[in-house]
């Protein structure tokens, strides 16, 4: 039963709605077009094989993380950090986005990436996921750890140069929520939705 | 077991995971046209849902080891088609401030305008296009795509209590933009 079964002037929304349910097709060659990147990536993932050694390297590099003082944001319900920690060249020059759509937010090729620290201190998480730019937005892709003292989630990520937007979805025993970074000045993008700005800059790591 | 083609999401999966790329392209078959309709809603073109779905596809295949339920692939799939759409529909904004009426044409665009309802359908997407983002993406899969709402907010990320304030909105919304098309 839809949402309005009992509203006078439901004939109007339904009709709305039966024009919008018709059919849409993308051209013949779209399976192609996709089944071609679909390709290149099968194959990217065998080069990456050869780059696990380089992705050992971030994770077992020695760093000092920089936290700002917690001891004042003791009562609030969650604080976070993000901290750019170190510098590392990784060649990904392998990876075919030309073959997706070279303006897409895949399409990113740098030089230089550099290993941020995302850390969201949360009372009353089950899980913390890491959403951003860098990911898609995929909920799924980038979940936090849980630290040993159960408060804090943290990840750390190779980023590429520039200017990063990103946020942490928050399971807890209320559902999942959105929230930007506590600890920097929100943005808001063209959806309402508030998310936060990191900016990786490899040189002054 | 029978063909390939007929097996169910989880058995597909199975094959692309363990080498057999190619059988991916069944799963883009399967929900190509589904996602298709989505995304020109919300994206207001059927060359915007072009790049969308490209993109999603691929991300799925990339992150296809992270489906955790591959029996629900179509599920984790719109996860991703939502969040591309998202992400193309902010860039497409930041590129076009203003909106015009030439958008609207999604269905021209793919069939010729034949059908008496065709004045109408650009009327209608033209009052979607001038939704709030959140609203258009609420309205479009709970009433065009059919979701429940517990499905949307897997999918979306967004509390149900939310969803059903934007589905409302949006249906507020569309009726008074085509208040007049309507009668």
């Amino acid at each position: 039963m839809n949402d309005w079964h009992n509203d006078p002037d439901r004939a109007g929304i339904e009709n709305i709605i039966r024009i919008l349910k018709k059919p849409l097709h993308l051209d013949e060659t779209f399976e192609l077009r996709v089944m071609s990147a679909v390709h290149a990536e099968a194959l990217a993932k065998i080069d990456a094989d050869h780059s696990a050694e380089i992705d050992e390297r971030w994770w077992t590099k020695r760093y000092t993380l920089r936290f700002t003082a917690l001891g004042g944001f003791a009562a609030a319900a969650s604080i976070a950090a993000v901290i750019a920690l170190s510098a590392i060249g990784i060649n990904r020059s392998s990876q075919p986005q030309s073959a997706v759509n070279p303006q897409s937010s895949m399409a990113v090729n740098p030089e230089a990436t550099v290993v941020t620290h995302f850390i969201l201190v949360h009372n009353n998480a089950r899980q913390v996921y890491l959403v951003g730019d860098f990911n898609g937005w995929s909920r799924s892709q980038t979940p936090l750890k849980r630290a040993a003292n159960k408060s804090a989630w943290t990840i750390s990520i190779p980023l590429s140069e520039g200017k990063h937007e990103y946020a942490f979805i928050v399971a807890d025993e209320n559902g999942e929520h959105w929230i930007a970074d506590p600890l920097t000045q929100p943005v808001q993008d063209e959806f309402g939705t508030e998310s936060s700005i990191v900016r990786v800059d490899a040189t002054s790591s | 077991m029978g063909p390939l083609a007929d097996r169910p999401d989880a058995s597909i999966v199975a094959q692309v995971l363990t080498g057999n790329t190619d059988a991916y392209g069944i799963l883009v078959n399967r929900y190509r046209d589904t996602y298709t309709r989505f995304a020109a809603r919300m994206l207001g073109s059927l060359e915007d849902a072009d790049d969308a779905l490209q993109l999603a596809f691929v991300r799925a295949f990339r992150n296809l080891a992270q489906c955790r339920d591959p029996d629900r692939f179509g599920s984790w799939l719109y996860q991703i088609v939502v969040n591309e759409c998202r992400t193309l529909g902010a860039r497409r904004t930041k590129r076009e401030k203003r909106l015009v009426r030439d958008e609207s044409k999604v269905d021209s665009a793919a069939t010729p305008d034949t059908s008496a309802d065709a004045a109408l359908r650009d009327e209608i997407q033209y009052a979607l296009n001038r939704l709030d983002p959140q609203q258009r993406e609420a309205f479009l899969l709970r009433h065009v795509e059919g979701l429940g709402y517990e499905e949307m907010s897997e999918i979306t990320g967004v509390g149900i209590s939310a969803l059903k304030m934007r589905v409302k909105r949006a249906t507020e919304r569309l009726r008074g933009f085509l208040e007049g098309a309507l009668t």
